[in-house]
């Protein structure tokens, strides 16, 4: 969490993070480089410059697009979302140098703008075959060039969440009109088994990560409560929540977290401010319920997040009866101070 | 995540689920069909009306025997390292002659020459460089 807005909030974890995406992308570079002279030596710099740019965002893409999902499905992933958002800019970088190496060596040199050589080289629209795929690549490097700018936490407040996290799902989006930028492209002029395998493999990989956590949560969001006493809805009983942990459950479709702490019960939205991160997977440190995702605290007898910080989420009243635990499924407004049930 | 969020995310990727495999295979089946077809004639029975005056990697080249003018049926079987070529004709003498044409992507191109020449010069304008030559056989 930042009150002021600072470029980076750096922090042992996100060094340790860009440390190792820079390894990575260097040792991936080097790699690419050495065996395409060693099989090719013809290679002029220009090319080897944009294929080993291009097939290395192509690659940081699908791990980016693999890190959601595995969270969700298994919580030694969560390491991997923290600064997720690095990775996505280091992505951009590397696209965008393919695509500017790209319009350099193929498009400037002439008579006209090389962006309106860009869009004009080819004319083919109507053919799937012959598609100009050099345009499919530059509307996926834009949209990837709206979200790296807006990956900060500052367009996050002032875009709004609801439109900031639109304009971050046109990542779905650009993966498409990048599988298919390759596919009508590079992959035309120089069909490659291993290249069609492996990027086939990759969108087989990433959809049913995807599709399986959808389908996971699905089953998860289809349940209701099977007990209902004069308005009031069961949950749990006490022994089933791990202390300073929380129980989740569904609330008229939505998500409730359930904590138990210092003697005491609250019940919260589960859904933090911030990116939409999971609560109820949190726990409690020092008297806030903190996300798993990127450390947004809140306090949980009033969902509001500790001074100076001014986040805030819905709260839910609380009995208990014996052991058990009930909850009222109106939720109250954001920050509503409840006394917390206590046992 | 929102449950509208959830129910949006899904959507989304089964929508991409659906259409990606989709135009993707009708991509690769499109590879093995271009760029080696000239009006319903391949390059293996392009023979049987033409004369063959070169094959190699990169090329597959016929003359046409019956056309008054002269014309040369050059299948470009891969790309060549420049993005568009010049060609030439190389005259008896070994030096570079008539411009005949351009070549870019991989597919077949007509060129006309007047009378047998001795070959083709591929030549990048841009970068001022020779990129190849090829002898052609006349019987």
């Amino acid at each position: 969490m930042g009150l002021d807005y600072r470029p980076v909030l750096w922090n042992t974890h996100k060094k340790t993070y860009d440390k190792w995406i820079a390894i990575g992308m260097l040792i991936y570079l080097s790699g690419f480089v050495g065996i395409t002279i060693a099989l090719n030596p013809e290679s002029t710099a220009e090319t080897l410059i944009i294929r080993a740019f291009g097939t290395l965002s192509i690659a940081l893409l699908h791990i980016i697009l693999a890190i959601g999902p595995l969270a969700r499905l298994h919580p030694n992933f969560l390491p991997l979302l923290y600064n997720r958002r690095h990775l996505g800019v280091s992505m951009f970088l590397a696209a965008f140098v393919h695509g500017a190496f790209s319009i350099i060596q193929f498009h400037t040199l002439g008579n006209v703008n090389a962006f309106y050589a860009l869009f004009t080289s080819n004319m083919d629209y109507g053919s799937l075959i012959n598609f100009p795929f050099q345009v499919l690549g530059f509307f996926a490097l834009i949209i990837l060039f709206l979200m790296a700018a807006t990956s900060h936490d500052f367009w996050l407040k002032n875009l709004s969440p609801k439109i900031w996290k639109r304009l971050h799902m046109m990542v779905y989006f650009a993966y498409a009109l990048v599988l298919l930028h390759v596919f009508l492209g590079a992959l035309q002029q120089q069909p490659s088994f291993w290249s069609i395998g492996i990027l086939s493999l990759g969108f087989i990989g990433i959809a049913s990560l995807h599709l399986a956590t959808g389908i996971k949560e699905t089953k998860v969001d289809k349940q209701k409560a099977k007990i209902i006493e004069e308005g009031w809805e069961y949950v749990c009983s006490l022994e089933e929540i791990p202390e300073d942990r929380a129980k989740i459950f569904i609330v008229d479709k939505e998500r409730v977290a359930l904590f138990k702490y210092d003697g005491k019960l609250s019940a919260i939205s589960n859904v933090c401010k911030h990116q939409g991160g999971p609560l109820g997977e949190g726990k409690v440190v020092d008297g806030c319920v903190t996300c798993p995702w990127h450390g947004y605290q809140y306090l949980p007898h009033n969902g509001q997040s500790p001074p100076p910080f001014t986040e805030k989420i819905a709260t839910y009243r609380l009995k208990t009866i014996a052991d058990k635990i009930y909850v009222d499924p109106k939720g109250l407004p954001e920050g509503t101070a409840v006394e917390p049930a206590t046992f | 995540m929102t449950s509208d969020l959830r129910k949006t995310h899904k959507i989304l990727w089964l929508i991409l689920a659906m259409t990606i495999p989709i135009l993707v295979v009708l991509s690769v089946l499109g590879i093995r069909e271009q760029g080696l077809n000239d009006n319903g004639m391949s390059v293996k029975n392009s023979g049987d009306k033409k004369e063959l005056v070169l094959e190699n990697d990169l090329f597959t080249i016929y003359k046409d025997k019956k056309s008054v003018d002269h014309q040369l049926l050059v299948f470009l079987k891969k790309s060549l390292p420049s993005p568009a070529a010049s060609v030439y004709a190389i005259s008896s003498k070994g030096a570079k002659g008539m411009y005949l044409g351009e070549l870019d992507k991989k597919g077949v191109y007509h060129f006309k020459i007047k009378g047998a020449i001795e070959g083709l010069q591929i030549y990048d304008e841009i970068k001022k460089e020779e990129i190849t030559n090829v002898a052609l056989q006349w019987d």
